[in-house]
Order: structure tokens, then sequence, then C-alpha cells
């Protein structure tokens, strides 16, 4: 892109002089626009070395009041406009070079984006152990919910009857009613007691098929975690941390 | 939240309660205590349950644990039962927790307390002369 301006920017600078035809002895007017010219052509120059665009923006400048002096100074026949359709054309393309360095600028300077390497490879065993850890903690969370239902929805319901049943047998005055009541509590808490073990036994097997499924998990990942990499003009090796 | 929090608490009391009650020893028998309601002339509750013969004396029964120990809470089976029938009877009253103790013939006896049929005390009978 640069070499075309460059090359570009060469061919406009050729064209676009003022030719001396238009006088013998060239006013001051025209020794004045053709030093605009020159110096425009040698900001133009510069920033084809140094790339700076403030060198441009004279150019730009310089180009802009060369056009205004010249159209002023030979009007719009035929030969002038001929004259100034390579300055205005480069004039077109100094714009489109300063948009794109604008642009560029605004965008900020380039960083180095830092490229993440990419996760490693999970082996077939890995990736086994990985289904079978979310299957131990599906089966896990599956068998407390389980469990805590039963606590919460039937011991737990029993052990307030229970506890109802004897509180109306203390009430009573006759050993009949009295024992009719404790019988019933008697009933409640056979079944509490019931409940609460069956509860407890899903809660409990699902905190062990939690923990199973979760060391296999962290067994994994901590496999996962440090892998070799290698990349051109680099070896080493990466962690993956989770948190 | 707070609702949420006096569940949790409630929750986490009952299931100890449920683990205590399943996994806690049960209430260690310490004394019984005897309430005199009624009886026939002559018939009290001293240092021992005396009753004339062919009298009766009426009194409500409570077994109390250990201090130490939980305390029952009704669901226990509590009965009383005399060692020699043929000294004394004992039987329950219609009314809660109350007994009636009938002297058959003068004599000596001791009521056995049982707490889930198992004798936890005895408690000394004497069955005297009824006054003429």
């Amino acid at each position: 892109m640069r070499r075309t301006i460059l090359s570009l920017l060469l061919a406009a600078g050729l064209v676009g002089a003022p030719r001396p035809g238009f006088a013998a002895e060239p006013s001051p007017k025209v020794t004045e626009m053709q030093q605009l010219h020159g110096q425009a052509q040698a900001h133009v120059q510069q920033y084809n070395v140094t790339f700076d665009a403030k060198q441009l923006e004279a150019a730009h400048e310089l180009l802009a009041r060369w056009l205004v002096e010249h159209r002023a100074h030979y009007g719009d026949t035929p030969a002038a406009v001929s004259v100034r359709a390579p300055v205005e054309q480069q004039l077109s393309t100094i714009d489109a070079e300063l948009q794109r360095v604008g642009a560029a600028a605004s965008a900020g300077p380039a960083v180095p984006v830092a490229v993440a390497p990419a996760r490693p490879v999970m082996s077939p065993e890995q990736a086994a152990e990985l289904r079978a850890s979310r299957g131990w903690i599906a089966g896990g969370v599956t068998s407390i919910a389980l469990g805590g239902v039963v606590l919460v929805g039937v011991s737990l319901p029993l052990w307030l009857l229970r506890e109802r049943a004897l509180r109306r047998a203390n009430e009573q005055t006759f050993y009949a009613d009295e024992q009719r009541l404790v019988s019933r509590a008697r009933r409640r808490q056979a079944g509490a007691f019931a409940t609460f073990a069956v509860g407890a036994a899903f809660a409990g097997a699902g905190v062990a098929m939690l923990t199973v499924g979760v060391v296999k998990r962290m067994r994994v990942r901590s496999e996962l975690s440090w892998a070799p990499a290698l990349g051109p003009g680099f070896a080493g090796a990466s962690a993956t941390l989770r948190f | 939240m707070r609702s949420l929090q006096t569940t949790t608490s409630r929750w986490i009391a009952v299931v100890g309660m449920l683990m205590g009650a399943a996994s806690c020893d049960s209430a260690r028998f310490d004394h019984v205590e005897l309430y005199e309601i009624q009886g026939s002339p002559g018939a009290e509750i001293s240092s021992s349950i005396i009753v004339p013969q062919g009298g009766v004396i009426l009194f409500e029964a409570f077994p109390r644990a250990e201090a130490n120990s939980v305390e029952y809470v009704g669901l226990e089976r509590f009965k009383l039962r005399p060692d020699d029938p043929n000294v004394a009877e004992a039987h329950r009253a219609i009314l809660r927790d109350t007994w009636v103790v009938s002297g058959i013939a003068v004599g000596t006896t001791r009521l056995q307390v049982l707490v889930d049929n198992e004798v936890v005390d005895r408690i000394p009978v004497e069955i005297v002369e009824a006054a003429p």
C-alpha cells in the first residue's frame, strides 16, 4: 500500500509542477505557487521515509493552498484544469492515506495479543472417567435430594404428629383415652424412625456418591491442568487453573 | 430469609431429636412417686403402702427418671404387680396414672414396678388387720 502511494505521489509530483510556459518570466505569484508545490512534495517525501502523519497533513495543506492559488491565478481554462488534475488526484490520495493513518491511530497501538494455549486434549480414559464422575455426582445429588424429601416430607411430619399425640394423651383424664393416643404416638414414632432410617440411608449414600464423583472429577482436572506445550520457537508446559 | 432460617433451625433441631431418640439411651428409672387419692380407713402411703385386709387404696403413680437421663415421655409401658397376689392385688383404675391396691390377706409383700416389662423397683406393701 505504501509503495503504491509513494509511486503515485512521485508521479503526481512530476506532473503537478506548474508548466513554465504560462509566463516567460515567472511572476512572484507563480514563484510562490512553485514553492508551495515543492514544499508539499518535500513533505510527501518525508512521510514516505518517516511515516509521520504530520508531514502528510502539511503536504495536504500546502497542496490545497496551491490549488486555490492556481485556480485564482489561471482560472478554469482546460489547460489550467489539466494541470490541476494530477494535484487534485494527489490530494485525494493524501486524504485517503490520512484517513487510514487516523483510523489506525484511534484503534490504539498494536498490542501483542496473548494467545491462550489450547486446552489440553483429553484422553479417552480421562473422558470416560469424567463421564463417570458426572454420573456419580448426578446420582449423589439425586440420592441426597430423595433422602431430603423423605426426611422432610415424611419423617418430620410423622415426628411432629407423634409429639401432638403425646401432648393430647397427657391431657386425657381416662386411661383408655390416654392409651388410644399413646398407641397412635407409638405408630407415628415407628414410622418416623423407619422413614428416618430410609432417608438417612439415601442421604448418606448420596453424600458418598457425590464425594466419589467430585474426587474423580478433581483427579481428571488435576491431570489436565498440566500439559506440555509446543509451538514455533517455544517449548514448555502450560498450567490450567480453575477457581 | 428469616422464616427460612427458622425452618432450617427447626429442621436441624428435629433431626437432632430424631437422631438422639434413635441413638441415645432411653430414660433410666430412678424412683416412683405415689400420691394417695383415697382409701379405706387405715390405708395410707408412707415408707410402704399400708392397706387393711379387705380394704383398698387409690393412688397415682408416676415413674421418674434419673436426673442425668432423659425423662419418660409417656410411651413407656408402666405397670405395678404384686410379688404375692395372695396377699395384695394391684389394678389399674379407669383414670390415667391411677392404681388400686387391695388387701387380700394379712401379711407383707412387695409391689413390683415394671417399666417396659422390666422390674425396676419394688415397693413394700403391708396388709394389716382391718379395724373393728
